[in-house]
């Protein structure tokens, strides 16, 4: 399939009061056409400001990009004016927030929030725009559609909002949808409800979506890759049943250590030790080593490259290096 | 005998008064829950927001008063002052959000010491300072941190000063309202094994508040699930979480997102919960049960005994202890 975007080496960095603020390192990653693709992390690792920088939403005074390309559809997208880049936003790739109560404007009807994208991008006229707006809120799943239009978001429930956000995203079908967190501030079947849809338009629309969750259950039931991101670094990739059933990083295997097992309801989770660290202190070499169990020597001084332990899985771990027994390490 | 037994609470706000300041509107956050809590022992209770859970930990505690119902602490009645007394020292609550439920003001030193001071249980500056530092190494923080205040620290930091606090006059039960829920996966860990180390070392008995049945499931020796205010099932850990008989339990462990890539999701729960404010009548779970049958929509279901140590509020939950 064809490579739709293509991130290399990203590494982002924020100017603050404090000093600059490392937000992500090196991060490399590439969405095929109409697949869905999973970002997995803590907060603070760089997941979402990954998905913000491909769309340009941060804010230009501050941030630092020091490295890296940005790829979409074949074309380098960095040099962009801000007017082309406005063609692809909406049109091209839209995002999901993660808050639907701060992300729908409160003094705007939902419809006059989906039609924006309508008028401005396929130039309907408003009468137009709203019958479309009315189509997308029915495909969401938005009963009696042409009452919702009038409403504003503080009359919808959660799960509510959170359709309506998904309809403005799909507004201009777009090629590509980031969805960030966008089942976190919703109830357990709510959560079910929404994933349900994006997986049927995912597959309805063949369009590929970016699922950006901490969420393992959610990254695990929707998306057929996954990156694991930790302190701002991609630390392993790969098909989702690699990820889950056989993973190659101890940061992936104590997330996956975290969970508790329904079946063994008994057994201690064992988890990781320590906090995730501070992102002014980097630390030097692998950014997990004052978490690891299994740090050696190495893991301290250098950056561990990516090893292949399979087909399209790869890892960022010393333990993996093929000559570890050499070399007296530990 | 049970340490803490709630029998048919109820608690209603009034939302809308007239101009008599007569109430016009009231909701139902809980309706006629009973439950009880073992020395010792750990109840889930789960539910989605608005379902009443954290109201029912509140009320028990008195932070809301009661609209009815009785709680008996030890086999009296909590209405009684020296019970009372005695039963808001030896429960304690720790709260979801880590960065709201601390005084920013406040050095953690003053925050754990709190109770001790309120029950003037210090006998002098020197003794405190070394109970505070006591406390803090329980919860695995250094002693340099009672100087400091809570911004300097992490979500799952301030979890542990809040855990310290509730600690702090030797408590017998902590009711956890969401105590992991805004913490990263790798830190809710640590506070569940840390909770459950406590519990072993000072045999708490907890009630603990969560919407994560999974991990529930993994902390609790029984589970309560509430739904539109009302505890629609109450059953041993294992048995609820295996073979759920209300169709809200099912449909809520059927919606669990597993960490199993191989795993197929069952159906989806259609619809939303209704407003609290008018709840369906009949069973409040029938316009989004998949089950529904005349008798749903008109006659409200009773909690019911089904053996084994498991009740369900629904007329055809099927009897039995198999698993």
């Amino acid at each position: 399939m064809a490579t739709l975007l293509d991130v290399q080496n990203l590494s982002i960095s924020f100017r603050t009061y404090r000093g600059i603020l490392a937000a992500t390192h090196d991060v490399t990653l590439h969405v095929d056409a109409g697949e869905t693709v999973g970002i997995v992390g803590e907060s603070g690792c760089g997941k979402s400001v990954t998905a913000h920088a491909v769309m340009r939403l941060l804010p230009a005074a501050t941030t630092i990009y020091s490295s890296g390309t940005i790829t979409w559809d074949g074309e380098a997208i960095q040099g962009y004016t801000e007017k082309e880049m406005n063609h692809l936003r909406g049109r091209e790739m839209a995002m999901v927030f993660q808050d639907p109560m701060t992300a729908l404007n409160p003094v705007l009807s939902i419809g006059s929030q989906i039609r924006e994208g309508l008028t401005l991008h396929q130039h309907l006229s408003r009468s137009d725009a709203d019958q479309e707006a009315a189509a997308l809120l029915r495909e969401v799943g938005i009963t009696s559609p042409e009452r919702r239009l009038h409403q504003y978001p503080h009359e919808l429930s959660g799960g509510m909002r959170q359709r309506c956000l998904i309809a403005m995203a799909l507004a201009c079908s777009p090629r590509l949808l980031f969805a960030d967190e966008p089942t976190t501030a919703l109830d357990v079947t709510t959560e079910a409800q929404v994933l349900q849809l994006l997986r049927s338009l995912q597959a309805e629309r063949q369009m590929a979506v970016v699922l950006i969750s901490h969420n393992l259950g959610v990254i695990a039931q929707m998306c057929r890759r996954v990156y694991v991101m930790y302190a701002g670094c991609v630390v392993e990739e790969g098909p989702v049943e690699a990820i889950f059933d056989e993973p190659a990083h101890p940061y992936t295997q104590g997330l996956l250590a975290s969970l508790p097992d329904p079946a063994h309801k008994d057994k201690i989770l064992t988890g990781i030790a320590g906090q995730a660290p501070d992102l002014f202190h980097m630390p030097t070499g692998c950014r997990f080593y004052p978490r690891c169990r299994q740090a050696m020597q190495i893991c301290k001084r250098q950056v561990p490259p990516y090893y292949t332990t399979g087909t399209g899985h790869r890892a960022a771990c010393w333990l993996l290096c093929p000559e570890r027994e050499e070399c007296a390490w530990h | 005998m049970a340490l803490i037994d709630m029998q048919h609470v109820t608690k209603t706000f009034v939302v809308d008064r007239d101009w008599l300041g007569r109430p016009v509107r009231q909701l139902t956050a809980v309706h006629d829950v009973s439950l009880s809590l073992a020395a010792g022992e750990t109840v889930g209770l789960v539910g989605e927001s608005g379902c009443g859970k954290s109201t029912l930990a509140r009320t028990v505690l008195g932070l809301y008063p009661k609209t009815s119902g009785t709680i008996l602490y030890k086999g009296k009645s909590v209405d009684d002052e020296a019970t009372g007394r005695a039963f808001r020292r030896h429960v304690q609550m720790i709260f979801q959000d880590p960065y709201a439920s601390l005084d920013p003001r406040m050095t953690v030193e003053d925050i754990v010491a709190e109770p001790l001071r309120n029950y003037h249980l210090e006998r002098d500056k020197a003794d405190l300072r070394c109970r505070v530092t006591a406390l803090l190494e329980e919860v695995d923080m250094p002693a340099e941190a009672a100087q400091r205040y809570p911004h300097e620290f992490s979500g799952g930091q301030r979890q542990r000063i809040g855990i310290a606090r509730a600690l702090a006059l030797s408590p017998e039960c902590i009711f956890c309202d969401e105590p992991i829920s805004a913490l990263d996966v790798s830190v809710q860990v640590q506070i569940v094994n840390m909770l459950q180390r406590l519990q072993h070392e000072r045999g708490l008995s907890y009630l603990f508040i969560a919407h994560d049945l999974a991990m529930v499931h993994h902390l609790s020796q029984r589970i309560g699930v509430m739904y539109l205010g009302r505890l629609v099932e109450l059953g041993p850990s294992d048995a609820l979480y295996h073979d759920p008989r209300h169709p809200y339990t099912q449909a809520l462990i059927a919606a669990i997102p597993r960490p199993d890539p191989h795993y197929r999701r069952h159906d989806v729960l259609a619809g939303e919960v209704p407003s609290p404010l008018a709840p369906p009548p009949g069973c409040v779970f029938h316009p989004r049960c998949p089950y529904t049958q005349e008798r749903c929509r008109k006659e409200v279901p009773l909690l019911r005994d089904l053996g084994g140590g498991r009740l369900a509020a629904c007329h055809f939950a099927k009897r039995g202890d198999a698993v």
